[in-house]
């Protein structure tokens, strides 16, 4: 089953193979879970939401027909559940002015009005200063430095339909962001780092 | 497209053999460059992929692969088969009770059922339940 591809994967799947949904569980869900860890900042929320999404994947991707895009559905699916999650629960309550706007801002929005630090195990190898300093970028940059672990930025631009370039630009502005806020609250960490 | 613009792809090994090379030659060029390059490097090399909580996993498996049938065929059977059976009794234990001596059968709604009959059917039923739902 490991060996298989995700293109095989649905294809089996579609057979009625549980062991090719298993496998599309275990092979995803840590990418996706931290994904939503970086928009949500919460291990409970993104825990209930990976539960929603998989479960919701479960029932679509038989009708699913792209399966050599299937990691990217996957990402889109969870982003469009974390948007529901926000919107049905009223402690979150989006204001009107932001819901027709692009999910980004709501992703800003969400970010932004959850102020707990991001959890992640201290021992996954990234110094808590580094962890402090991303917690200072917008929602969006940070949805992008950590989509940039499991995907390529050709991919991320078809996933959020927007042009490599305007990724870049994001992507290079919070770069100039983490290395301001690293030389200026942690100098030692900055020099470790960086220099 | 600005060749500064293009450094990640640089770092995270996105870039053909060619453009790698016309990015080389920038970069010996560009301090500023030079100096976003190990930002860049030190964003890639920390990895935020973590594993979800196993419950979580847990919790998709049950509610998708491992999930039970809303009819359970062999249980749904028992339990019609054990219904027949007790319907069957209930009747028969009736109508023997109740055959006037010319041998027909008394229409069932005349029957005066006593509390001993009903009683009685009450317990069929119950030892019906153990036998077939157990
Ligand atoms: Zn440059």
């Amino acid at each position: 089953m490991k060996q298989l591809n995700d293109s095989e994967l649905v294809s089996l799947f579609k057979t009625g193979s549980n062991e090719a949904f298993e496998e599309i569980v275990m092979r995803y869900q840590a990418d996706v879970y931290s994904y939503l860890l970086s928009i949500t900042k919460s291990a409970e929320i993104s825990s209930d939401i990976l539960q929603d999404s998989f479960i919701r994947a479960f029932k679509k991707l038989k009708d699913y027909n792209d399966e050599n895009k299937l990691k990217n559905w996957l990402f889109t699916l969870s982003r469009n559940m974390t948007m529901d999650y926000y919107r049905k629960n009223n402690k979150y309550l989006i204001p009107l002015e932001t819901q027709d706007e692009d999910e980004a801002s709501v992703i800003d929005y969400l970010s932004d009005n959850t102020p707990q630090p991001i959890e992640m195990a201290i021992s996954n190898g990234i110094s808590e200063s580094v962890k402090k300093a991303l917690e200072e970028l917008s929602g969006e940059e940070r949805e992008l430095i950590y989509l940039k672990d499991s995907m390529t930025f050709k991919e991320i631009a078809e996933m959020q339909n927007k042009p490599i370039g305007t990724l870049l630009s994001k992507f290079n502005r919070a770069l100039a962001k983490l290395k301001k806020i690293l030389s200026e609250t942690e100098p030692e960490v900055y020099n470790e780092y960086v220099q | 497209m600005n060749m500064c613009n293009n450094l990640p792809l640089y770092i995270y090994n996105e870039m053909s053999e060619k453009e790698k090379e016309l990015f080389e030659n920038h970069l010996a060029g560009c301090v500023q460059c030079r100096e976003n390059l190990k930002t860049c490097a030190a964003v890639k090399n920390a990895s935020h992929i973590q594993s979800a909580p196993l419950n979580a996993i847990e919790n998709i498996f049950d509610k998708t692969v491992r999930k039970q049938p809303f009819f359970n065929f062999s249980k749904t059977w028992k339990l019609g088969f054990a219904a027949a059976a007790c319907l069957m009794i209930a009747v028969f234990s009736v109508i023997s009770d109740h055959t006037d001596y010319s041998g027909a059968y008394t229409s069932y709604d005349k029957v005066p059922v006593s509390y001993e009959d009903i009683s009685n059917i009450d317990s069929e039923l119950d030892e019906f339940e153990r036998i077939f739902l157990a």
